[in-house]
């Protein structure tokens, strides 16, 4: 049936240029989202006198945009148009501009004072998860560069990390897209999981958001998992999560030094510099402290009732952005390359993950258990 | 970091990655995707400064007044 639909879709795909594509890409994650909200209003308006009124009113809008996301993905994976749109699935770009706009309702101090513990927690988590999953891949045998990407992409911050270990020690092309099915496919049931394991084991919403920042690999989904405890939890695991963005540039480095004097020894071989880590640094990270510095500032200039009135548009805007990310979560995810790759990479990102999941859980209970937002 | 070395690693964007998955996955004809690992760093980066300066647009215009209450649903 989906064959059939494709052969008589496909000509007609290929007759329109890439940019009609992206646009109607566009126009269908706008349409997703305009829906996502939409349901997030009515849902529990809908199921107000039920047996499922309370479950309705729990779930976020993270929850619906995944699905959705999932769903349309599906659909079209099933005509053949999925890979058409792709150029308007831009999670990376829909969440970095949504957590900017995050910084606008984060009062300056708080990323002041819970800097110090992110920083310390960061350095902490990605040694220690980094080495564990580089020393898992050796135990099962893996290639160094495989070893290298699987390690950056589960202890820093998921794809882009994978992208820049791949840059610093040339991984072949699949080994990226696996390592990046892999992040992805282990992301979004946390989302989901770890706000429920939060609430079971009773943490603090300033905890947890630590606890996700810590652990879950994509910027999104841990947006996604923060949104699902609360907005606190949001801000708190957003701090966590760009702490960890802004160290990628670092760890380029340093596998770029491994590997060109350890792995890849050549004879005249250039040594990559310090610019290294300024090209690597999410750029996005000082858009978030400058929204933050911006509206601290700006708030101590207007009557409060107004401020908080335009504090909120900040929101709703960022809101949006968020929503538009999470869909295109569920709009980009593909699980061909992680079939394909056996199960010797899977065991050691998983058991990594475990890893992870522990340590971030230790570390952030010790490390932000006397904060609050 | 070294540019030649860089421009010969055979490496995709994710979302370029998983090319050569979609076309098996899908039977179709190979996508042709652009440049190599440098090209997805390169695209990474420019999506983090696009997004950073629209985020900081966005919030200007905002602080401004210019987008107000009614714009934003």
């Amino acid at each position: 049936m989906a064959t059939m639909e494709r052969a008589l879709v496909l000509p007609q795909a290929r007759s329109l240029g890439p940019v009609l594509w992206t646009g109607a890409g566009l126009v269908l994650i706008l349409a997703l989202a305009t829906l996502t909200r939409f349901l997030e209003l009515n849902v529990p308006v809908w199921l107000k006198d039920t047996e499922y009124a309370g479950v309705a009113k729990a779930i976020e809008f993270p929850i619906y945009a995944i699905l959705l996301g999932l769903a349309a993905n599906a659909v079209l994976h099933g005509l053949g148009l999925r890979e058409r749109m792709r150029g308007a699935f831009r999670t990376e770009f829909f969440i970095k501009t949504g957590l900017v706009l995050l910084g606008a309702s984060i009062n300056l101090n708080l990323i002041l004072s819970l800097a110090g513990p992110a920083i310390l927690q960061s350095v902490i988590l990605i040694s220690t998860i980094f080495l564990i999953a580089w020393w898992l891949g050796g135990v099962f045998g893996l290639d160094d560069r495989l070893r290298a990407l699987l390690a950056a992409a589960v202890s820093i911050c998921g794809v882009s990390a994978a992208i820049a270990a791949a840059g610093a020690v040339h991984a072949k092309k699949e080994q990226l897209a696996y390592a990046a099915s892999l992040v992805v496919i282990f992301a979004i049931p946390m989302i989901f999981i770890q706000p429920w394991l939060a609430s079971v084991l009773g943490l603090s919403d300033v905890v947890a958001g630590a606890w996700i920042g810590g652990n879950i690999d994509t910027t999104a989904a841990v947006t996604a998992a923060g949104t699902i405890v609360g907005e606190d939890a949001l801000k708190v695991a957003a701090i966590v999560k760009s702490t960890q963005n802004a160290l990628m540039g670092v760890v380029a480095l340093l596998l770029t030094l491994y590997f060109v004097m350890r792995v890849e020894t050549s004879a005249g071989a250039p040594r990559p510099g310090l610019g290294e880590i300024w090209r690597r640094f999410p750029k996005f990270v000082l858009g978030f402290i400058a929204a933050s510095i911006i509206t601290t500032w700006w708030l101590g200039t207007v009557p409060a009732d107004q401020g908080k009135a335009t504090v909120a548009i900040a929101n709703a805007l960022r809101t949006w952005f968020f929503i538009l990310a999470f869909v295109s979560i569920g709009l980009e995810l593909r699980v061909v390359s992680v079939r394909e790759a056996g199960w010797r990479p899977l065991a050691v990102f998983a058991t990594a993950t475990v890893a992870n999941l522990v340590v971030a859980l230790a570390l952030a209970s010790i490390l932000f258990a006397g904060f609050t937002v | 970091m070294d540019q030649d070395r860089e421009d010969a690693a055979a490496v995709d964007a994710p979302d370029a990655a998983g090319d050569a998955a979609a076309d098996a996955e899908d039977g179709d004809e190979p996508i042709e995707v652009a440049g190599g690992v440098a090209a997805a760093g390169r695209r990474l980066i420019s999506e983090d400064w696009a997004a950073t300066i629209l985020g900081l647009v966005l919030l200007a215009l905002v602080l401004a007044g210019v987008i107000g209450k009614g714009i934003v649903p």
